[in-house]
């Protein structure tokens, strides 16, 4: 069962640029790895886009510098994850220089597969609706015969896509419609929330040009924007471990369009829309921002209200955080009233049994003994943290914290 | 800690609506008990608020002692969560109208106790309203008798005992003029214009409850629905099977308790199950159990889930391999459906022939003389055998004498005031439209029924 959950939409659809932050602080996080090798020194003058690390291991991916300056130093600031990582500071000299590179192909869909792999790694193109997975190793997969463009916007509060698709719509098609000839992919199907039905218009308007590109409207439930449930819901398939084994790629609208600017000008992913958003601000809205801005500035900018509390993400899957650098697969900060739910005990009523889209059964874990043996029949490590069992509990009970911690114990068992 | 966004649903809410749901019950049961009563002269104005007392008493109850639990143990914030009200609460209206108020008191303190006993709250294992009600059975048996059911009103227009005592004298096969129409019809059932415990009666306003509290998201809707429909399932097929109409099964889900435990018995949150899987197995269990102790003989709905509280562990562990592999589960349908079948059938073939003969009815000597036949027979009454002789003279019983019974002494008492041995003789052509002595009825049905026996052995058809 998904559950229809309020929109909590944002009423101011201007875009604010906020693009002066004096210094940014570029997280060394990629995806969740932290595992990067540096590449700036302290002293050195870097341009907007230069690459400062990279990612070790198997996904190479590079880390780019938002803004032309000079590295000051290495500090630890919050990021997404709601951790301490380690950033790059580099303080902006506002002259917004960009590293001289090659020249390209005005022509985006007459790339090649290999040269479209190498723009997307080498710009350091990654998931922007949460994961932060590389986009590249997706589209490695062989026989891809359907992409799906996520423009479902999962959580409440969350209208990020939703801005860009609405001013890009014509650039994201343009893309789609490249990625599709480029990769040879048969068909692209949007999905668009029902309650966001005007975004379909406004596609509409272009659409009729490019008949691979389709739209479907997906139910206004939580958690339509997870790829297991989206893929279920447009193509009706149901996948074992990624959905490439039923040849299936997902991209949300922001990752299109950081493909579209890669493909088009060869522009590394610096800068992305971020919903600021909650009763916990005056002015509510979409804000363009660099990566590794701090939040602090764009929040006073928006005029916080004292006593407010700061969330990484959004409403259900969002971290408490007390500051937090902007990542480029951080869709939302939520600015909100500090509510204590007052816990009560469990009643055993079985809704997070029946609302869990992984088919767990929250409550028993909650309830068994905390041994990994008996756990293990529970199968905690199923669980996606959606926060769906907490955000139906009666009790108000930090239901998903508990199945968290019955997860580590299952795997630190394995 | 997230989410931020919580549900505007708590438990507080989920209380109030069970006891929004419960609120047009208790009006009824005081309609029915007190102001109906009132109207026709019978009781005082003070005794029509009789009905509230014994559930106000009880929720008193419940609530005291799990207060001193709270407070010898100082756990102060303990009660303001337990909701502990509710277990005597519920035992007042699953008790007679005529529970003495220390009944109910000792049955209250046993309920609450029972929860404690486990932990409290949101602990227990069984529902503890019916650990409650369980006690008073065994330590009170005879405050359950028929005429602590009655109000004074039924009392005065109602001759058979309540529906399912009266079903289980039959051995639970009868005709709609025995099962039946003692009470109205069916629509009797459905309203609740019927005798029987206080808040029990209303089938109709168990059933607007029920769709209150599944609309509001508040209770189990499976357990229910699928229990009732189990029930129904099978005595209908029973039904069938010894050639009884539509009416016989639509009896078995309209009286006794059947509604009322379904709707809130069976769906008390801490007692039931919480995948959904282990939901439906326990509906079919509890429909199983209550059918077989409906047909042994006695009310079975307290009981049944008691019983099934302590599966609810093994049913939810069924639940969880059927939420990642249904077919896994599937084993346990097939044997529930098996049992269902089989009982179906045993219950069917057992109450055969019962048509024609009462296992209750005994024929201990029979002398044939030439225009004479003597019977000596025995027929269980209320409290034992009931031992008479019939003499048949010229095809017409001349004489009925008891030679022998156990029965309470002013119920027989009231036999010899009303005459009734001589108008069982003189009504012995039409002895199904005698009227029973008013309380004394399980007693004087039995006398019909050892009138009707003896003539028909003395005359098959």
């Amino acid at each position: 069962m998904k559950v229809k959950i309020d929109k909590h939409k944002l009423n101011n659809e201007k875009l604010i640029v906020y693009n002066k932050p004096e210094k940014v602080y570029i997280p060394l996080i990629s995806g969740n790895d932290t595992n990067i090798t540096i590449l700036a020194k302290k002293g050195e003058y870097v341009y907007k886009g230069s690459i400062i690390g990279k990612r070790k291991g198997d996904f190479r991916i590079p880390i780019h510098s938002s803004v032309s300056g000079t590295v000051l130093d290495f500090e630890e600031k919050t990021c997404y994850t709601g951790e301490k990582v380690k950033c790059i500071v580099i303080e902006n000299d506002f002259k917004e220089k960009i590293e001289q590179k090659l020249s390209i192909k005005k022509t985006i869909n007459k790339y090649s597969k290999e040269e479209f792999l190498e723009l997307l790694k080498e710009n350091g193109i990654i998931g922007m609706g949460g994961a932060g997975f590389p986009t590249y190793v997706k589209y490695e997969a062989k026989n891809i015969n359907t992409l799906i463009v996520n423009a479902v916007e999962c959580e409440p509060y969350i209208m990020a896509d939703y801005a860009l698709a609405k001013i890009k719509c014509e650039e994201i098609l343009e893309a789609i419609d490249a990625i599709l000839e480029i990769n040879n992919i048969k068909e692209a199907i949007i999905a668009i929330k029902k309650e966001n039905s005007e975004l379909k218009q406004v596609f509409d308007n272009f659409i009729g040009t490019y008949l691979k590109i389709k739209i479907k409207l997906v139910p206004n439930v939580y958690p339509m924007g997870w790829e297991k449930v989206l893929i279920k819901e447009v193509t009706g398939k149901d996948y074992q471990n990624y959905p490439s084994d039923e040849g299936i790629i997902v991209n949300n609208i922001s990752t299109i369009y950081a493909i579209y600017e890669a493909l088009k000008y060869n522009k590394p992913l610096i800068e992305r829309i971020v919903t600021f958003q909650g009763e916990g601000l005056e002015r509510p809205s979409n804000v363009l921002v660099k990566i590794g801005t701090p939040v602090e500035e764009i929040l006073n900018e928006l005029k916080i209200k004292p006593n407010s509390i700061i969330v990484a993400g959004g409403p259900m899957m969002g971290k408490k955080v007390d500051e937090l650098v902007i990542s480029p697969n951080l869709n939302c900060v939520l600015a909100l009233n500090d509510n204590n739910n007052i816990v009560s005990p469990c009643v055993l009523c079985g809704k997070c049994v029946s609302v869990c889209p992984v088919k767990l059964s929250p409550v028993l874990i909650m309830k068994s003994k905390k041994e990994p043996k008996k756990l293990k029949k529970f199968h905690p490590e199923k669980c996606i943290g959606c926060g769906l069992c907490s955000y139906i509990c009666p009790a108000k009970l930090f239901v998903r914290e508990r199945v968290s911690e019955a997860k580590n114990i299952v795997r630190g068992d394995k | 800690m997230g989410p931020f966004l919580r549900d505007q649903n708590n438990t507080n809410k989920i209380m109030v609506r069970l006891l929004i749901s419960l609120l047009p019950i208790v009006i009824f049961v005081i309609i029915k008990n007190g102001y109906l009563p009132y109207k026709e002269g019978l009781i005082s104005f003070i005794e029509m608020f009789n009905p509230l007392l014994n559930i106000f008493i009880g929720a008193l109850s419940s609530l005291a002692i799990e207060s001193i639990y709270a407070l010898i143990l100082k756990k102060r914030n303990y009660i303001k969560n337990s909701y502990a009200f509710l277990p005597g609460l519920f035992l007042g209206l699953i008790l007679p109208l005529h529970t003495p108020i220390y009944v109910i008191v000792l049955g209250s303190v046993v309920a609450s106790i029972s929860k404690l006993i486990f932990g409290g709250f949101g602990k227990n294992i069984f529902n503890p309203a019916l650990i409650g009600y369980l006690f008073i059975v065994l330590v009170f048996s005879s405050i359950l008798t028929t005429d602590n059911y009655f109000n004074e009103y039924e009392l005065d227009t109602i001759s058979k005992p309540t529906p399912l005592t009266n079903a289980s004298m039959v051995s639970g096969i009868g005709s709609y003029d025995e099962l039946v129409k003692p009470y109205g019809d069916l629509s009797n059932f459905l309203i609740g214009t019927i005798p029987g415990s206080l808040a029990e009666t209303s089938a109709l306003l168990c059933i607007a409850a029920y769709v209150y509290l599944v609309i509001t998201k508040t209770i189990k809707w499976r357990i229910p629905l699928i229990y009732v429909l189990t029930v129904f399932v099978m005595t209908f097929c029973i039904g069938r099977l010894l050639n009884q109409g539509i009416y016989y099964p639509l009896f078995h889900i309209l009286s006794g308790g059947l509604m009322f435990g379904a709707v809130f018995m069976a769906t008390d949150p801490v007692t039931s199950c919480v995948t959904p899987i282990g939901q439906i197995l326990q509906g079919l269990l509890l429909g199983i159990i209550t059918v077989i102790f409906r047909f042994v003989g006695v009310e079975g709905v307290a009981f049944s889930i008691l019983i099934v509280n302590m599966l609810v562990f093994l049913l939810d562990k069924i639940g969880i391999v059927a939420r990642f592999n249904f077919l896994k589960a599937l084993i346990w349908f097939i044997l529930i459906w098996i049992i269902i079948i089989v009982s179906t059938i045993i219950l069917a073939n057992t109450h055969k022939t019962d048509g024609n003969k009462d296992p209750d009815f005994n024929i201990i000597s029979k002398e044939e003389n030439t225009n004479q036949t003597i019977y000596n027979v025995s027929q269980k009454g209320y409290g034992g055998s009931i031992k008479a002789q019939v003499i048949i003279e010229n095809d017409k019983i001349i004489s009925l004498e008891i030679t022998s019974h156990h029965e309470t002494s002013n119920r027989y008492q009231l036999i010899i005031d009303n005459n009734y041995l001589e108008q069982l003789i003189d009504h012995q052509e039409d002895i199904e439209n005698l009227d029973t002595v008013s309380s004394a009825t399980v007693t004087s049905t039995a006398l019909k029924k050892l009138v009707k026996n003896v003539l028909l052995d003395y005359k098959p058809n």
